[in-house]
């Protein structure tokens, strides 16, 4: 087998990441989980600001959604 | 997430012999925490490795390796599979690397490209840079300018195609060809400059 010191000069650097990479993995997942929250938030209230919005501005905020939820629900859910 | 902890303890040795591919793919469908795991336990070292030779500072290869790992996981969905998960993470931390070291601009001769301005002489043999001891490789290696120092560790470290090493640096073969040849003259020169009088 041919010998590669640029292999060898990689397994040393490897080596030295050893007793960081833990610390690495847990910023990573910090940072992730950080991201991943920010963008439920955004998910959540993104569509209630724009409603806000166009309350100020003197519309009304869409209710169709609202109608045909009242037109699915009975009175007493379990009759038909 | 106590079920996911056990599910992860029982398969674990089993998901460890998973190609990279298929631990993509059962991200990808899960976004469970321990395949990416798998992927950082694989390549974190070698991310740093790469990080530490081109960026020279403990530090920048931390952060580095941090952000690298952060690109990987919310471009998993873009690997298409074309080339090895490897290559593509190689890419990413080469162009990361790189894109930082121009930011910085500390080094001038980064990444110009300098085809024209070296006189192609020789053929310098692979044997003579795979062979060189450790200690002497180190010490050429921080010579040389970084875009060497980064084609040189893609064809010989990583062991790369000249096709995949040119889809990273956007270059044709023949140019890739020509990149390394000058690379190792590079190389050898840097070499026998500082160790010829010892």
């Amino acid at each position: 087998m041919k010998a590669n010191n640029f292999k060898a000069l990689q397994e040393e650097n490897e080596d030295r990441f050893a007793n960081k990479s833990e610390g690495v993995k847990k910023n990573v997942n910090h940072s992730i989980g950080l991201v991943k929250m920010i963008g439920n938030m955004f998910d959540l209230f993104i569509p209630r600001i724009f409603s806000v919005f166009t309350y100020m501005s003197g519309g009304s905020p869409s209710d169709k959604n609202q109608d045909e939820d009242k037109k699915n629900t009975t009175k007493y859910p379990n009759t038909k | 997430m106590f079920i996911d902890i056990l599910h992860a303890l029982l398969t674990g040795s089993a998901k460890s012999s998973m190609k990279d591919e298929e631990i993509v793919q059962e991200y990808l469908l899960t976004q469970k925490g321990y395949y990416f795991d798998i992927l950082y336990k694989r390549y974190s070292g070698k991310v740093f490795g790469k990080c530490i030779s081109l960026l020279k500072n403990e530090e920048a290869a931390e952060d580095a390796v941090q952000e690298i790992f952060m690109k990987i996981l919310f471009n998993l969905s873009k690997f298409s599979g074309k080339s090895k998960f490897s290559t593509w993470i190689y890419s990413i931390t080469y162009n990361f690397c790189i894109d930082t070291i121009r930011r910085r601009k500390k080094d001038p001769s980064t990444l110009v490209d300098d085809i024209a301005s070296h006189d192609v002489a020789e053929d310098v043999e692979d044997a003579f840079l795979l062979e060189m001891n450790i200690k002497k490789l180190k010490v050429v290696l921080e010579k040389i300018p970084v875009a060497d120092k980064a084609i040189l560790l893609m064809k010989y470290q990583d062991e790369m195609s000249i096709r995949d090493i040119g889809g990273i640096l956007d270059k044709s073969e023949s140019a890739i060809k020509m990149k390394i040849k000058r690379a190792k003259q590079k190389f050898k020169k840097v070499h026998h400059e500082i160790f010829s009088n010892t």
